[in-house]
C-alpha cells in the first residue's frame, strides 16, 4: 500500500490532482479511521477473490454446450446454504467489532482545553472562541468566506481558501461544537477525521487532537443550497505559542 | 395407434373449445391435472406422432403439447428398456431441448448489441464533448505555472508532510497536473 502511494501520490492532506486515497492523517481518529479503512479492505480482497473464483468457475464449467442438464441437479443443499449464510455473517461479526470500537472512541470528547464554535451560513462558516474574550467582554469571533478565484494569490488552492481560518494549537485536546443559523450543513475536514452534521438549534459537537503543525482543509458535506460547493473549511494548526500570539493579536483587535 | 391418440385428444380438446389464449392454458391445465392420474401406458406412441417433433414443437398448439407429454410421461413410467428410440429422443429433446427459454439465439445477436451499444456511447461521448465545448474555458488555476506556485505555497503551509510535496525526498509532481498557460 505505502509502494502504491509513492508512486501515486495518494495520501495527502489537501486534495490533489488524482488523488485517490485518503488524505494524510493529522490526529489519532483519522489514524484509527484508516486503519480501519485498510482492516475491511483485507476481508473485501478475500470476499472478491473468492466470489470471482466461484463465478469464473461456474461460468466455465457449467456453459450450456459442456454440461446441458446441470441445472437438473441443481435443487438444494443444505450444508452448502448453511455455509453461505453462516460465513457472511461471522465476516460482518469481525467488521463490526473494531468499527464499533472506533466509533465509541471518536465519540469520546476527551476532556478540551479549548473549545471552538463552528457554525454554518448559507454560505459561509463563522467561528466564535467562547473561552476568550477581549477588552470589551465579547467573545472572539468572525466569518470564515471563500476567496473568490479573481482574488486568489499565485499557487493559493481554488474553492478552498478562506479569508480568515481557524487557528488551533498542536498537540490540544480542542473540542468543536458545530451549529447552524439556517438550513443543515456538514462540517467536514478529512485530515483530522471529522465530518458532523451542523443543524440548526441543535449542537453537534467533534473531538480534536492535531497532531503536526499545518493546514488542513475540508467542505460543507451537506447539500445546503446553490453555493454549497463556496463555503470551504481551511483549518490551520500551529504551535502552543503562535496560537497564543494570535490570540492577542485577536483581543487587540 | 395413431387413431387413438387422435381420439384421445379430441373430448380433451373440447374443453378448450372457449376462446382466447388464457381458456387455451386453463385448459391445458385441466388436462395435465386429468393426466396425473392416469396409469403407466404399455403401448408405444405411433412414430408419426413424434417424427421431426423438434420442428414442430414450438408450432404445436399448448394442448397438444400438453398431451403429447403426458403420453411420454406414462411411458416412462414403464420399464425405459420398452420405449423406442424416438420416444426416448422425443422425452429428452421435451424436456432438455433447446426450445422455448432454453433456445439458442439468433445467428448475429451478440454483433447486433456489440454494435449499438458502440453506437450509444459513441453518440453519449459526442454529446459530453458537444456541451463541453460551449462550457467556460479553465479557471486561471489550471495552468502548470500556478499548479508548480502551489507547490511551493504547500511547502510553506506544511501541507501534505507524509506523502505529498512537504514529505522528505518527494519527488513527485505535487500538484502539477496542467499544461504551461502559453502552450494551451
Amino acid at each position: 500500500m505505502l509502494f502504491i502511494n509513492l508512486i501515486l501520490n495518494l495520501q495527502l492532506d489537501a486534495p490533489t490532482p488524482w488523488g485517490l486515497y485518503f488524505q494524510d492523517s493529522a490526529s489519532p481518529q483519522m489514524e484509527g479511521i484508516e486503519e480501519l479503512h485498510n482492516n475491511i479492505m483485507f476481508y473485501l480482497a478475500i470476499i472478491l477473490f473468492t466470489v470471482s473464483w466461484m463465478m469464473i468457475t461456474i461460468i466455465r464449467d457449467y456453459v450450456a454446450k459442456k454440461s446441458p442438464i446441470a441445472h437438473k441437479y441443481m435443487n438444494h443443499g443444505t450444508l452448502i446454504e448453511l455455509i453461505w449464510t453462516i460465513t457472511p455473517a461471522l465476516i460482518l461479526i469481525l467488521i463490526a467489532f473494531p468499527s464499533f470500537k472506533l466509533l465509541y472512541l471518536m465519540d469520546e470528547v476527551v476532556d478540551p482545553s479549548l473549545v471552538v464554535y463552528a457554525e454554518g451560513h448559507q454560505w459561509y462558516w463563522s467561528y466564535q472562541y467562547p473561552d476568550f474574550t477581549n477588552a470589551d467582554d465579547e467573545f472572539i469571533e468572525f466569518d470564515s468566506y471563500i476567496v473568490p478565484e479573481e482574488d486568489l494569490e499565485e499557487g493559493q488552492f481554488r474553492m478552498l481558501e478562506v479569508d480568515n481560518r481557524v487557528i488551533i494549537p498542536e498537540l490540544t485536546h480542542t473540542r468543536i461544537v458545530i451549529s447552524s443559523a439556517d438550513v443543515i450543513h456538514s462540517y467536514a475536514c478529512p485530515s483530522l477525521g471529522i465530518k458532523a452534521d451542523a443543524y440548526p438549534g441543535r449542537l453537534n459537537q467533534a473531538s480534536v487532537y492535531v497532531n503536526r503543525p499545518g493546514t488542513f482543509f475540508g467542505q460543507c458535506s451537506e447539500i445546503c443550497g446553490i453555493l454549497h460547493s463556496s463555503m470551504p473549511i481551511a483549518i490551520q494548526s500551529v504551535s502552543l505559542k503562535d496560537f497564543l500570539l494570535w490570540l492577542r493579536e485577536q483581543m487587540d483587535d | 395407434m395413431f387413431l387413438r391418440t387422435v381420439s384421445q385428444a379430441a373430448p380433451r380438446s373440447a374443453a378448450a373449445l372457449r376462446s382466447g389464449p388464457m381458456a387455451c392454458l386453463h385448459a391445458s391445465k385441466t388436462v395435465v391435472a386429468a393426466q396425473q392420474a392416469r396409469a403407466a401406458s404399455d403401448h408405444a406412441i405411433a412414430n408419426p406422432t413424434l417424427a421431426g417433433i423438434e420442428k414442430r414443437w414450438e408450432g404445436m398448439p399448448p394442448q397438444e403439447q400438453a398431451e403429447l407429454w403426458m403420453q411420454l410421461r406414462d411411458r416412462m413410467k414403464v420399464d425405459w428398456n420398452q420405449m423406442t428410440v424416438q420416444e426416448k429422443k422425443a422425452a429428452y429433446w421435451i424436456a432438455f431441448g433447446p426450445h422455448g427459454p432454453r433456445a439458442e439465439t439468433p445467428k448475429g445477436e451478440g454483433w447486433k448489441i456489440l454494435s449499438k451499444v458502440t453506437q450509444l456511447t459513441v453518440a453519449s461521448v459526442v454529446i459530453f464533448y458537444g456541451i463541453h465545448l460551449m462550457g467556460k474555458p479553465l479557471p486561471k488555476t489550471m495552468s502548470k505555472e500556478w499548479q508548480e506556485a502551489s507547490n511551493e505555497y504547500a511547502l510553506n503551509e506544511k501541507i501534505n508532510p507524509i506523502h505529498g510535496v512537504s514529505a522528505e525526498g518527494y519527488e513527485g509532481k505535487g500538484f502539477v497536473q496542467s499544461p504551461s498557460a502559453e502552450k494551451s
